[in-house]
């Protein structure tokens, strides 16, 4: 009920993103670029899936379909914005998050890298969860078939 | 309404030559903070020329002098949204101010919209006012950016110069914009995937391993996107041109540069050069066999000259001088679009004309 709650408000999360991002996918792919770790050609792919990946993954949460799977998927998305947005830091780029489109002026910093780091500890939870039912209902499906 | 806007154009997109005359000079203009520049849309009456080419939409003649206020114009940099407004309703209309605004709202609005928009399609500021007055029946865009005419414009090239803000022109009290559109149609898509994925999942089966799933999760993700970026026209594999004006903003140009006596070598050896001038410039002479890219030409134009060009042929772009970006431009296309062997001669036909070897055209 709990996990089942999370990969609720993680699909929320991703959904708001992934509507704010894909009205301008061009400024998207600006937002891509000016985190200045891509090329130009590897920034566009990413701007391209980035948005429809986040749809897709939050309407997979609410069918409940291959849930392990979107689990996994949805912790690699935030682990790869927590790297995203450290790197940024790192650097020392003054950009705006771009997190949820053209209208989220936050810059990076370590306001928004918190709160991206808590979605990550979140969607782990939430992966572990969803592994560990996974797992528990292939063992019942085996158990099962070897009772048959 | 649209086929109304659309025969108002030649008007609209002759008035600041008729109204040149009856601009005021500097000591008319009552505030001294405004400075007048130039009569140029990317100064600071950006903001003016938008409200003109509105009222000329609704069909009012606006005496432009009334404009010409420290309340329409509040900085030397130009107008805000405040003042548009201001400027709006000194002229009888009313505006209403949106932000966050997607490409369907450009689409889909039947009243003119002044949009925030780049100057420049490679400057990092949004510093500038344009006029969409609707769109065509071929799903094109009709902007106005004075000094140049209204102009049919893809919706992609529009996106990639404007920030997602806008006021709507509309009469007194009668705003059409639903600044809600794009959410309503985004969830509805959302819950249509949430029945499709439900309806798949009844044939799946869900003794996959782990691995397996991901591995699905990611296929579907990445032939969704492909797909929808196929399909749409403003999708971001469908819009070369835009998504190189993008480009263009973010990386520097990091092409080889060559000098005018490898470039004549190289003229000389049959390498393919590029002159990215516009067609008219062109016209009056350029580089020996070199061919013609003119950075303001179609994509399907550019498609079809460079259709004979193979991939991996050595390309040299050049264009008028060392001042001109076209080269770029035309050079982060071809890159854009597979061709490998990209050089660029900065100094351009300037330095070639002076080197007495052109090839006169004309």
């Amino acid at each position: 009920m709990i996990a089942r709650s999370i990969g609720l408000f993680l699909a929320g999360v991703l959904l708001v993103s992934a509507i704010e991002h894909a009205k301008n996918p061009f400024f998207f792919l600006g937002t891509v670029y000016s985190y200045d770790l891509l090329d130009s050609n590897f920034g566009l792919w990413a701007a391209a899936i980035l948005p429809t990946s986040q749809f897709l993954l939050s309407a997979m949460v609410f069918a409940q379909i291959w849930h392990a799977g979107v689990a996994l998927v949805i912790s690699s998305l935030f682990a790869l914005f927590v790297f995203a947005q450290g790197l940024a830091l790192a650097k020392g780029l003054v950009i705006p998050c771009g997190c949820f489109g053209v209208e989220s002026n936050t810059s990076i910093g370590w306001q928004s890298l918190f709160w991206v780091l808590s979605l990550l500890i979140v969607s782990l939870f939430y992966a572990v969860c969803c592994i560990y039912e996974h797992n528990a209902s292939k063992r019942c499906t085996i158990t099962e078939n070897a009772e048959k | 309404m649209i086929s109304f806007l659309i025969a108002l154009c030649p008007f609209v997109a002759m008035l600041p030559e008729d109204r040149a005359d009856d601009v005021p000079v500097k000591s008319q203009i009552s505030s001294s903070s405004v400075q007048i520049r130039s009569f140029e849309s990317h100064g600071p009456y950006c903001g003016i020329y938008s409200i003109l080419a509105a009222a000329a939409s609704f069909g009012k003649s606006v005496d432009v002098a009334s404009l010409w206020v420290p309340e329409v114009v509040s900085a030397e940099t130009g107008s805000n949204a405040a003042n548009l407004l201001y400027g709006l309703r000194s002229v009888g209309l009313d505006g209403t101010c949106h932000s966050g605004l997607s490409w369907l709202d450009l689409t889909e609005n039947e009243n003119p919209m002044i949009l925030h928009y780049r100057s420049a399609i490679s400057g990092q500021e949004f510093d500038h006012w344009v006029t969409l007055l609707g769109s065509n029946n071929n799903g094109k865009l009709i902007i106005y950016d004075p000094p140049f005419p209204a102009v049919e414009t893809e919706p992609s090239m529009v996106l990639a110069k404007w920030d997602g803000f806008a006021v709507e022109v509309h009469p007194l009290g009668r705003p059409s914009l639903n600044p809600y559109l794009w959410q309503v149609m985004a969830l509805g898509l959302f819950f249509v995937s949430v029945w499709i994925f439900t309806i798949v999942k009844s044939y799946v089966l869900s003794e996959q391993s782990l691995l397996a799933q991901a591995c699905i999760v990611l296929v579907v993700i990445v032939s969704g996107s492909v797909l929808l970026h196929r399909i749409l026209r403003i999708g971001l594999l469908n819009s070369s041109i835009s998504v190189a004006a993008v480009q263009d903003r973010y990386f520097g140009t990091d092409f080889k540069e060559i000098g005018i006596e490898e470039l004549d070598s190289k003229s000389r050896q049959g390498v393919v050069l590029v002159d990215a001038r516009r067609a008219t410039s062109f016209k009056n002479g350029s580089i020996r066999n070199a061919i013609n890219v003119p950075v303001d030409s179609s994509l399907a134009h550019r498609e079809e000259v460079l259709a004979k060009i193979n991939r991996n042929e050595e390309i040299v772009v050049f264009c008028q001088s060392e001042n001109c970006e076209y080269s770029d431009k035309i050079a982060r296309f071809l890159k854009f679009n597979g061709f490998k062997k990209v050089q660029i001669y900065r100094n351009g036909i300037r330095e070639w004309e002076d080197k007495k070897v052109v090839n006169d055209r004309s």
